[in-house]
């Protein structure tokens, strides 16, 4: 609150919430309207209910009137049917009255005559007094006396004034005090002859006018008959019996009263009045409680447009919050105003506080935006001034006519004239020749143009001079200023003279792969070729594929690999034109890889010469070693033939002398033919030995090339009287190798042990031949004797071609050997105690299937 | 004779280290009606033959453990006479050579003509008969040795060297008479009929 002085009541209605206001409000207006409004309204609805009183109750005074005319008109009809019944017509006929008799009439007092018939005087709503029959001439002749009174004889002059009217007119009319209807009907037969006349006298009393009225006890109507001179009532309805007699002045403050004329019955010297009385009591209440309902009905519609009235304000007043948020909203994030929006009290007062106060942080804002956009103008102004300044490419403002209006420093330097000398002056005129002058016009008009939406500045590459006459290539851009009053270009001019030479020689640069006479390529991550030089055509052709087109997958695949790892990878490729290594270097920074190739074709030719002749060289030593085992294997080879020998001169004797088992001489044959094969196996191996073959790789268990060549041996060793100790691994020993070479090897080891035992005592002669799998998983062959031993000296040169201690041999085995362990990326050593004999080990790479089964 | 009686049957021992050699000779030589013993060493050979069995011995030179020249050097050392008939291979001359020089009767060579074995085997045989024979008499002629007095022994061992009596009389201190009757009792016991006969018999003593 900014305003401490606020009036307490300001304050108070600031408190309350706008809907309780109004509904305060709409309370008191509606409290003073009332007051002004009820007594008059009352008193108009008071009058229209007495003008509608006045009409009701001559409605019901007419109705109750018409009720009593026809129960006296159904009275009059009883009558008449009395009057000309069967039993009247029958009790008459036969009897005659004589005008001259003075008898009294006949009285029926307990029984009913014979002129009624039963039940015709029971029906009636209300017994008539007396039934009196006359005859023609007027005479009472019977009565029939249903009151307690006996007929009194002052009414026989009204009785023949009513006997006289018969079939007339009934009528009232009061007889010894009381009031009675009198009917009169003439009897008569069925030729209308006149037999006499039927008088009814029928009491009318209260009963009777209730009956007329088909009145309920309870009904607040009353109708009663009035003595019209005397204004006094003569017979009432209803049990209010106290009416009777009682005068009307007496009853009006009682009773509403409507008298109407009677005077169809009044043909007597009695003035009837018929009167219909409602009690003033019941009059009121039905005024009052109509007044009451009325009143209710006012009050439910004002409670309903008061509640209407505070729905609608609590409606405005959520809209005024909503308003006043969305303001408050937009002001904190638009103009930075903050301005909390209230939460309860009166929304409009709040609004019209908020809007003030609002108004005048809005105007505050205002006011430190312009300050603020004012300062950050200058600001940039100064920079940009000291941009231009600063700028290393020189910058020249124009005017629409081309004059030069601002030449930074930069331009000052770069086409030496000074910003005084420069300013007014024409810039295409003082800087470009006449070619790029004409470019450079072309420009600005392009520029004027473009439209001011879509200004970029254009660039384009001219030809400028400077005030010393030096050729200066520029780049030129245009943009223009538009300012209120004028149109300005700031021309930015670079000088580019110095990106040219560089360019110049990034591309003599980039010659160099081009000149190169072996192959350099760069292939991308896709492994699309995006350059090769001239060297590379046979590698292209080799991968059948294009400058810009896709080396085969697999190359695509290296090429990824290479890219991923971050490692360079050397790779060789056999085209037709020659074998190339490939060094692949690769460039992650750009997602290429750079291909570096190398002519090795008369490298890799040296080296299969090399490999062939070794090959060679280790063929012709396998020979010269079976040379020299040749005695021992033909003695291996004569054991089975002697054998042969022997059984078949067996046989022959036998068969010779017809001696001999049939069984035993079979038994005899296949001893041959298997003697036959025995000596076919050593064949065989022999021939593997010295056959020349290329060589191989295959998966052999070591132990069987230890055991063949132990076979090989074995004449040798018999002569020596050796027992080679054979301690081989119980599982096999699977090596990929070249069988016949690794044989050679061990053949080797096996002959040099053996010449090593020959100095030794026979019995003392060990020789142990042992395989197996080393700790670190590299198969193994260990030939170990107790010979004389090397010495130290020669174990230097042991491997070494021509290296022999021995009187016998050229010196090539072990050389050999080693030559041979080494192609199969094995290794051989010895060692030896002098004295005490050698042991020489060959380790040759597992094969994988024979790793993996160990590490399963 | 021999104590043990002589066997009827030579036996012929063959001695090799490859069965079906064994087998073969076995085949071949039983083919004749002969009777063959195969051993696979040398050892099991002197395990299961005792000094005094006929027969002969087919030996392979060339075998593990002890060999056939090793054998032939333990029967030569231990006196067992047993005519040897060494088998060789192509090309073991030298070897065959030293087993001859060591005593083998024959030598013969792989793969066999079957005659020439059967030949060489009957011969050895024959030899055999006749080692046996003389070392029978041998045997005797010790016995007749052994009942000599010491006297009578270097009177004999002066007689067959071809002193005369005078001779031995003065080399002994005695008279001549006395190496008469020396000599008179020796050629007694030896039952020699006449010098000469003595003189045999002691050379065959001593061989």
């Amino acid at each position: 609150m900014r305003e401490p002085r606020r009036p307490f009541f300001k304050n108070l209605l600031r408190r309350v919430p706008m809907p309780v206001l109004a509904a305060l409000f709409g309370l008191l207006t509606a409290a003073a309207v009332w007051i002004v409004i009820d007594p008059i309204q009352t008193r108009a609805i008071g009058n229209i209910f007495r003008e509608e009183l006045k009409a009701q109750l001559e409605t019901r005074a007419r109705e109750s009137m018409l009720r009593f005319d026809s129960f006296v008109q159904s009275y009059v009809n009883t009558t008449r049917l009395l009057a000309n019944h069967r039993r009247m017509a029958d009790y008459l006929e036969p009897l005659v009255w004589f005008s001259a008799d003075e008898e009294p009439p006949v009285v029926y007092l307990d029984r009913q005559p014979l002129w009624l018939p039963a039940s015709a005087i029971q029906g009636l709503p209300v017994k008539p007094d007396y039934a009196v029959l006359a005859d023609t001439g007027g005479k009472i002749r019977e009565v029939y006396q249903l009151a307690q009174r006996p007929l009194p004889q002052e009414v026989e002059p009204e009785l023949r004034h009513a006997i006289a009217s018969a079939g007339q007119q009934a009528y009232i009319t009061r007889l010894n005090g009381l009031l009675y209807l009198v009917i009169a009907e003439r009897v008569e037969d069925a030729s209308y002859y006149h037999m006499g006349s039927l008088v009814l006298l029928v009491p009318v009393n209260s009963g009777f006018l209730d009956a007329s009225q088909q009145r309920a006890p309870d009904s607040e109507i009353t109708v009663a008959l009035v003595d019209g001179d005397a204004q006094v009532i003569l017979a009432a309805g209803g049990n209010d019996a106290l009416l009777e007699g009682a005068a009307m002045e007496g009853i009006q403050d009682r009773y509403v009263a409507t008298v109407q004329s009677f005077f169809e019955y009044g043909n007597t010297p009695l003035n009837l009045l018929f009167a219909t009385l409602i009690p003033r009591d019941i009059v009121d209440a039905t005024r009052s409680r109509i007044i009451a309902v009325e009143r209710r009905h006012r009050l439910t519609g004002a409670a309903i447009v008061g509640f209407i009235f505070v729905l609608f304000f609590i409606f405005i007043s959520n809209r005024i919050n909503r308003l006043l948020k969305r303001v408050a909203a937009f002001s904190s994030r638009a103009l930075h105003i903050e301005q909390p929006t209230p939460k309860g009290g009166n929304r409009l007062l709040i609004m019209e506080d908020w809007i003030r106060s609002f108004t005048q942080a809005v105007m505050r804002a205002r006011e430190e935006m312009r300050a603020r956009y004012t300062a950050e103008i200058e600001e940039r102004e100064a920079l940009k001034t000291a941009v231009l300044d600063a700028s290393l490419d020189p910058i020249v403002t124009i005017d629409q006519h081309g004059r030069i209006v601002d030449f930074n420093p930069t331009a000052e330097q770069t086409f030496g004239y000074g910003q005084q000398e420069a300013l007014g002056r024409r810039l295409d005129e003082l800087i470009f020749d006449r070619g790029s002058r004409e470019a450079f016009n072309s420009l600005l008009a392009d520029c004027l143009k473009e439209r001011e939406s879509d200004v970029k500045p254009v660039l384009r590459t001219l030809t400028a001079r400077s005030k010393d006459d030096r050729i200066l290539p520029v780049e030129v851009a245009i943009k223009p200023v538009r300012l209120e009053n004028q149109l300005l270009f700031t021309t930015y001019i670079r000088d580019i003279s110095e990106r040219k030479r560089q360019a110049k020689e990034i591309v003599s640069l980039a010659a160099f792969p081009s000149e190169s006479p072996l192959p350099v390529l760069r292939i991308n991550r896709p492994g699309v070729v995006i350059y090769a030089n001239r060297a590379s055509d046979a590698l292209l052709d080799y991968w059948g594929c294009n400058r810009m087109q896709t080396v085969p997958i697999y190359w695509k695949r290296v090429v990824e690999e290479v890219l991923s790892t971050g490692r360079a990878r050397e790779v060789e490729v056999t085209t037709r034109d020659g074998i190339f290594s490939l060094l692949l270097a690769p460039v992650p920074d750009l997602d290429y890889v750079n291909v570096y190739g190398r002519d090795i074709t008369a490298m890799r030719r040296a080296e299969e010469e090399a490999r062939h002749r070794q090959n060679e060289l280790i063929h012709v030593s396998r020979l010269s070693t079976m040379g020299e085992m040749a005695t021992g294997i033909a003695h291996e080879l004569n054991q089975p033939l002697s054998a042969i020998v022997n059984f078949a001169n067996g046989c022959a004797r036998r068969l010779r002398l017809g001696i001999g088992e049939k069984e035993e001489l079979i038994a005899a044959m296949e001893q041959i033919a298997a003697q036959a094969r025995r000596a076919g196996e050593i064949i065989k191996r022999l021939r593997g030995m010295v056959t020349r073959k290329q060589p191989v790789r295959e998966e052999v268990d070591l132990n069987t090339l230890v055991a063949d060549a132990c076979t090989l041996v074995s004449h040798d060793r018999k002569k020596l009287q050796v027992t080679i100790e054979s301690r081989l691994s119980r599982l096999p020993v699977v090596a990929r190798v070249d069988p016949v070479q690794i044989e050679q090897v061990i053949l080797n080891l096996l002959r040099n042990a053996l010449d090593a035992l020959e100095a030794r005592e026979p019995e003392r002669r060990r020789l142990i031949i042992s395989t197996g799998i080393t700790p670190d998983g590299r198969a193994y062959i260990e030939v170990e004797d107790n010979g004389a031993g090397i010495a130290a000296e020669d174990l230097k040169h042991l491997f070494d071609p021509f290296f022999t201690t021995k009187k016998s041999g050229m010196g090539m085995g072990l050389s050999i050997s080693q030559t041979i362990v080494t192609e199969h990326n094995g290794r051989i050593g010895a060692r030896s105690v002098p004295g005490r004999g050698a042991v020489f080990t060959v380790e040759l790479p597992l094969s994988e299937t024979a790793m993996e089964s160990k590490a399963s | 004779m021999n104590q043990n009686g002589t066997s009827p049957a030579p036996t012929v021992f063959v001695v090799d280290d490859d069965e079906a050699m064994r087998n073969s000779l076995r085949w071949l030589i039983e083919s004749v009606g002969l009777a063959v013993e195969c051993h696979d060493s040398a050892e099991s050979f002197l395990d299961s033959y005792y000094p005094g069995r006929s027969g002969c011995l087919l030996l392979d030179v060339r075998m593990p453990g002890m060999s056939g020249l090793e054998l032939q050097e333990y029967l030569h050392r231990n006196e067992i006479n047993i005519p040897v008939i060494i088998i060789t291979g192509h090309g073991d001359v030298p070897m065959s050579v030293r087993a001859m020089k060591e005593g083998a009767i024959d030598f013969i060579e792989k793969p066999f003509n079957d005659e020439l074995l059967l030949d060489a085997i009957r011969n050895a045989l024959a030899v055999n008969e006749k080692q046996r024979e003389k070392q029978a008499l041998r045997a005797e002629l010790a016995a007749r040795l052994a009942t000599l007095t010491p006297r009578e022994h270097e009177v004999m061992e002066m007689v067959t060297a071809g002193r005369s009596n005078k001779e031995i009389a003065s080399a002994l201190g005695v008279s001549a008479k006395t190496v008469e009757a020396h000599r008179a009792k020796v050629m007694d016991k030896m039952q020699a009929s006449s010098l000469a006969e003595l003189v045999r018999m002691s050379m065959l003593v001593q061989e």
